[in-house]
């Protein structure tokens, strides 16, 4: 076969991130039961937290300035996101047992972004309840409409990006400090927990953190925003956060992939 | 030549702790550390179309070495060039024309047919249609895969999955192709299987063919140059017969008798290895007894029914090159 050239981003690149898709969604859709039972699971889990909610706003209709519907659209945006991610890039979740038990070392034994590859490699069937409770949430709050449909994407895609680069940091840990999946997992509900959460409740440090190390703003506060009442600034500062979380995962990966050490443990692959 | 491997140096860095429950609260406050140095300057080239085993005793440095080679590691010292690149700085177009097998990983999607796994590797690969589609008949009639195409790889035997894994490593046609202790826990049809195959693949394509194993029947059926490491440093390197003729000279004489006298042969130029029933096994050097005065000997003590002369097994020679070291 004659010699191609390969680059990260050739058109190659592309096709090949289609087919890691759609063979990883075969995957997980090829055990039926288990795709049902999590799929389903998801959404009874996530409209179980909603509960708490709905039972305060029948009290308090308003707290600090925020209604029930608001919160509607944090769990819709938060969920819908998270539901993207693990669907999408579902390996992310995986990246510590990667990297500590040597499973990179088939990825980068062939001629693809070993990012991408691992990032592609697990669909979890669970993401697509949340998708679908995310767009339940949404849709029931009555703040999605047609004029407001694409921010409303725009936002959920944001906030699945951000979510997806810290989730790469977090996970690439494991780089330097072995067996850390359990913190890097930590780090990564603290931040969904914190994006369930609206606003008002946050001042000062905290709020600090909530956009930084742990953007839970960037998940849930600011795409709330952008969907009640947007303006030009915060759709910027929505893009260049989510560019930005995602460039900063991507290259922390890269760093510690140079200090990858391999790994002699029997394993299974995709 | 097609590869070059030199002074190639790669160390990791161990945690230490003291033994007992103690030690590993101790090791929550000061943590020790030592450095491990699993490649101590190794030096080798290899030429395109050659078939070289390359063995040591565990945690010699085999994996390390074929983990560089492969892209996978990036070494702390020396220079690696296979085909004029250097596999880590360069490695989607490095990898592009290897293929890599590691007997304890597959590569195949665990939860999806194999048909699907392959289709994959095209994707992987950027194969051409026409040449995966043409790759993959023949991997499958050689492979003899007709039958397990559409079986999730989950319900394969071992032997089955090897056989798969090989046929994945090979879609994109690499010249060069790594393989990891292919034959670890097969049985040994499926071990016969995979050498034919290996060794057909060297001879009629010229695929440049590394092997890391420990059975020693890979090496002695398939492996023009063997090369020996141990703790990080090349012990060995040449053919089978040159490795024999460095360890020992022995010869070994395996003399049956149907006269019941099996347990008094006995020469003084021989050792006795074993004796089982009526038959005895002797090791001896040729220089000092040669095998016919070593028979005239024990034929005319004894009634012989049978008897032949053989070099050591592999496994002893090899046993003994690691333990001339350790």
């Amino acid at each position: 076969m004659p010699f191609r050239r390969f680059h990260p981003f050739h058109v190659g690149t592309f096709r090949f991130a289609r087919a890691l898709l759609r063979t990883n969604l075969r995957s997980a859709l090829a055990l039926r039961g288990s795709f049902w039972l999590q799929a389903t699971f998801m959404i009874l889990n996530n409209v179980t937290f909603f509960v708490f909610w709905w039972i305060l706003f029948a009290r308090v209709p308003t707290l600090r300035g925020v209604r029930l519907p608001d919160m509607e659209v944090l769990f819709g945006v938060t969920a819908a996101s998270i539901g993207l991610v693990h669907t999408l890039a579902g390996g992310v979740r995986h990246l510590s047992r990667f990297i500590d038990e040597g499973e990179l070392d088939t990825l980068l034994a062939q001629p693809q972004p070993v990012l991408l590859y691992a990032l592609g490699m697990r669909s979890q069937p669970s993401g697509l309840g949340d998708l679908a409770s995310g767009i339940g949430f949404l849709a029931l709050s009555g703040q999605v409409t047609l004029s407001n449909l694409p921010l409303a994407a725009l936002a959920v895609l944001t906030a699945a990006l951000v979510f997806l680069g810290c989730g790469v940091a977090f996970f690439s840990l494991a780089f330097w400090l072995p067996r850390t999946e359990m913190l890097s997992r930590q780090l990564w509900e603290l931040t969904v927990t914190f994006s369930l959460y609206p606003e008002p409740l946050f001042g000062g440090v905290l709020k600090l953190l909530l956009f930084t190390l742990l953007p839970a703003g960037f998940m849930g506060f600011l795409p709330l925003r952008v969907i009640r009442a947007a303006t030009l600034g915060d759709v910027v500062l929505l893009a260049l956060g989510a560019a930005s979380y995602l460039a900063f995962g991507a290259w922390f990966f890269g760093r510690g992939l140079k200090r990858y050490a391999s790994g002699s443990r029997f394993g299974v692959f995709g | 030549m097609q590869i070059v491997v030199d002074n190639l140096v790669k160390t990791f860095r161990v945690a230490e702790r003291d033994p007992g429950m103690l030690g590993s609260v101790r090791g929550l406050m000061r943590r020790r550390q030592r450095d491990v140095k699993a490649l101590a300057g190794v030096s080798f080239s290899v030429r395109a179309g050659e078939l070289v085993g390359y063995i040591g005793p565990n945690g010699a440095g085999k994996s390390t070495t074929i983990k560089i080679l492969a892209g996978i590691l990036v070494p702390d010292g020396g220079r690696v060039e296979v085909e004029g690149r250097a596999p880590w700085k360069q490695r989607i177009a490095h990898v592009s024309r290897i293929g890599v097998v590691f007997g304890q990983r597959t590569q195949l999607w665990w939860d999806l047919p194999v048909v699907e796994s392959l289709e994959m590797l095209r994707h992987i690969y950027r194969v051409p249609l026409d040449q995966f589609r043409a790759a993959r008949d023949e991997l499958v009639a050689l492979l003899e895969l007709g039958g397990i195409l559409d079986t999730p790889v989950r319900q394969l035997s071992l032997g089955q999955r090897m056989r798969a894994d090989l046929a994945a490593s090979l879609v994109h046609a690499p010249s060069i192709l790594f393989l990891d202790e292919p034959t670890i826990g097969l049985d040994a049809v499926s071990k016969l299987a995979v050498r034919a195959f290996v060794q057909r693949l060297n001879r009629e394509r010229g695929v440049t063919v590394i092997l890391t194993t420990h059975d020693m029947d890979d090496i002695e059926t398939l492996c023009q140059r063997v090369i020996v490491i141990s703790e990080g440093a090349i012990l060995s390197d040449g053919s089978l017969a040159d490795l024999r003729n460095r360890v020992t000279r022995e010869r070994w004489l395996t003399v049956d008798v149907d006269d019941g006298s099996a347990e008094a042969i006995t020469d003084s130029h021989a050792t006795v290895i074993r004796r089982d029933g009526n038959r005895v096994c002797l090791a001896f050097d040729p220089q000092v007894v040669s095998p016919a005065e070593l028979i005239r000997r024990v034929a005319s003590a004894h009634s012989i029914k049978d008897l032949f002369v053989e070099n050591p097994p592999i496994e002893t020679v090899i046993a003994r090159l690691y333990g001339s070291v350790s």
